[in-house]
């Protein structure tokens, strides 16, 4: 039989692939001939060099792909930003100027809080210009906040669902018991007093609470002012175990009314300083086909602005004992309820089930 | 550029997602591999999490075989999960995870080639020989974190796609001829006669590996 016969089976015999009695034969050659034997060396040989070489190493990149994929099937458990690069404009000596401010604030507050509480007008600390939103250096969904991120119907356990639209909790009338705090981007609050009160002293209040409501979502980590969107670039979703990220998450600030007040109007001011919140979020509907880095490059939607205000409004509205205060509240959450266009109308609506039973 | 590696449209691997599709049990770590996919069926998120850590990268290498191009292999990983995870209910965990993957991914794949056009002719990718723009490996040298990993890569992507689609399928999934054939739509015969000449051409660019 002619050699090229048995040298093009080699491979096939290599691979297990011959018929029992095309098998004997190529094993009889075999026997006879070294340049076959030589053959299938080879081929064992390239075999083993496959395994070796072909893996793909750099844990990294796999890791990052990993949290791509997760992201973009909207899993947040994973996921945690975190600082991976320190500022360089500010530093350490920033960072020891907002621990003391923030010690100093909170020693004011805490000695003048029973006049605070009772004013009315609302009195703001010198400080603070008129205008400026409380400091939230930690920003976390709370259970009540509407998953903006696309989840596939039908592909969510009932849980999971569940968590998409739920309508809020309602806490008891004392300033402690508010829980949830307000998410808060640093570029449109640019304001000395979040300067004045950095994550280290947020969470020093935050850990005399013992009753803290789980959350879910990502942690934001807020920057002092002037560290713009050259820091935030420097942001990354890094990972954790699940158990660290639910206990980090339990550590949240205390909002006073004062502070929710001073937010909403913040608020109202930037749903009127945008042209046209409903252009602003076409534009955000305009991006969603594209990549999420493109999404990204959207500053802030305005819908989440106004989910933003109806929940400091819904808050103020449990806390206050003015009347009058309470009615303006419900009324700005009662225009998003009886927007159709809004979707933060099945929140506002919602909060005004449970303003009513609250009454 | 997207090579085709396939002979022709094969109604096979147009399969809708998890039907039609051939599954075999795994042979190690079944216990816990069936159990973080029933746990993903119930909606745990950091199980399918772990999924997706657990076969990312063989699914990689399997892809980039058959496509040549490492950002439409990142496309067609991260689709491949995305559309396990909507599918995932329908998947019984008794059997192995990543053939059931590997079928998604390699649909997939197809459909990606049949989406963009082709600025050559099937022929003419066919029959093109050695290319050394092929060999250029782009991002995935990142990825290698050593010269001799490198150049494997190389030498895969430099064989014609005809010869590199044979030797991903039975190298890397351990498809026997039969199934390469039903996949490529090609002849068992033709199976054994590519695989040796795509071991012949990688001993030949690899022999001081050897």
């Amino acid at each position: 039989m002619d050699h090229g016969y048995f040298k093009d089976r080699i491979s096939a015999y290599f691979d297990n692939s011959l018929r029992p009695e095309e098998k004997v034969i190529i094993e009889q050659h075999l026997q006879e001939c070294e340049e076959c034997r030589k053959l299938l060396e080879a081929f064992h040989k390239l075999d083993r060099l496959v395994e070796e070489k072909s893996y793909l190493g750099k844990d990294e990149y796999w890791e990052r792909s990993a949290r791509k994929i997760e992201e973009k099937l909207g899993f947040k458990q994973a996921t945690e930003v975190t600082k991976i690069a320190s500022p360089r404009r500010f530093g350490m000596a920033l960072k020891l100027v907002a621990v003391a401010a923030s010690v100093v604030l909170l020693t004011v507050v805490g000695i003048h809080r029973d006049e605070i509480w009772k004013e009315e007008p609302v009195q703001r600390p010198a400080t603070i210009p008129a205008g400026t939103p409380p400091a939230v250096t930690e920003e976390a969904v709370g259970e009540n906040e509407i998953t903006k991120q696309e989840i596939p119907a039908g592909s969510l356990s009932t849980s999971e669902q569940s968590t998409v639209k739920k309508p809020p909790k309602v806490p008891t009338r004392s300033v402690e018991a508010i829980k949830e705090t307000t998410d808060y981007k640093t570029d449109e609050l640019q304001q000395p007093l979040q300067m004045a009160m950095p994550e280290a002293a947020v969470k020093g209040v935050a850990d005399s609470e013992k009753q803290v409501q789980k959350s879910k979502g990502e942690h934001k980590v807020s920057l002092p002012e002037g560290q713009g969107d050259r820091d935030k670039e420097s942001l990354r979703v890094a990972g954790e175990p699940y158990n660290l990220y639910e206990e980090k998450a339990q550590a949240r600030p205390t909002e006073s009314l004062v502070s929710l007040r001073i937010q909403k109007d913040s608020l109202l001011k930037q749903m009127d300083s945008k042209t046209s919140w409903r252009d602003k979020a076409g534009l955000v509907q305009s991006l969603s086909g594209k990549s999420l880095k493109d999404k990204d490059k959207v500053e802030r939607k305005p819908a989440d602005i106004e989910n933003d205000l109806i929940q400091t409004c819904y808050k103020i509205a449990l806390l206050t004992e003015d009347d009058r205060e309470r009615e303006e509240m419900l009324a700005i959450i009662r225009k998003t309820a009886l927007d159709n266009d809004s979707p933060n109308q099945e929140m506002a609506k919602s909060y005004l089930q449970q303003l009513d039973l609250q009454k | 550029m997207t090579e085709d590696f396939r002979e022709e449209n094969n109604p096979r691997t147009v399969d809708k997602v998890g039907e039609g599709t051939k599954i075999i049990p795994s042979p190690e770590n079944k216990d816990h591999e069936r159990k973080l996919v029933e746990a993903a069926q119930n909606g745990d998120t950091k199980a399918f999490g772990q999924l997706i850590r657990l076969h990312q990268k063989k699914l990689f290498r399997y892809i980039y075989g058959l496509t040549g191009s490492f950002d439409q292999t990142e496309d067609i990983v991260q689709e491949t999960f995305i559309k396990a995870w909507k599918a995932l209910k329908r998947f019984h965990p008794e059997y192995a995870f990543y053939p059931w993957l590997a079928t998604i991914a390699r649909n997939s794949a197809y459909n990606l080639v049949n989406r963009e056009e082709k600025k050559e002719s099937l022929d003419k990718i066919q029959e093109r020989g050695y290319d050394p723009v092929s060999q250029e490996l782009g991002p995935l040298e990142k990825l290698l974190d050593d010269e001799s990993r490198k150049r494997f890569y190389r030498a895969l992507k430099a064989l014609p796609v005809k010869y590199r689609s044979v030797f991903v399928l039975r190298h890397f999934e351990n498809k026997s001829y039969e199934e390469i054939a039903s996949f490529l739509n090609i002849p068992p015969g033709t199976v054994d006669s590519r695989l040796f000449r795509a071991r012949q051409m990688l001993m030949e660019a690899l022999k001081d590996l050897l």
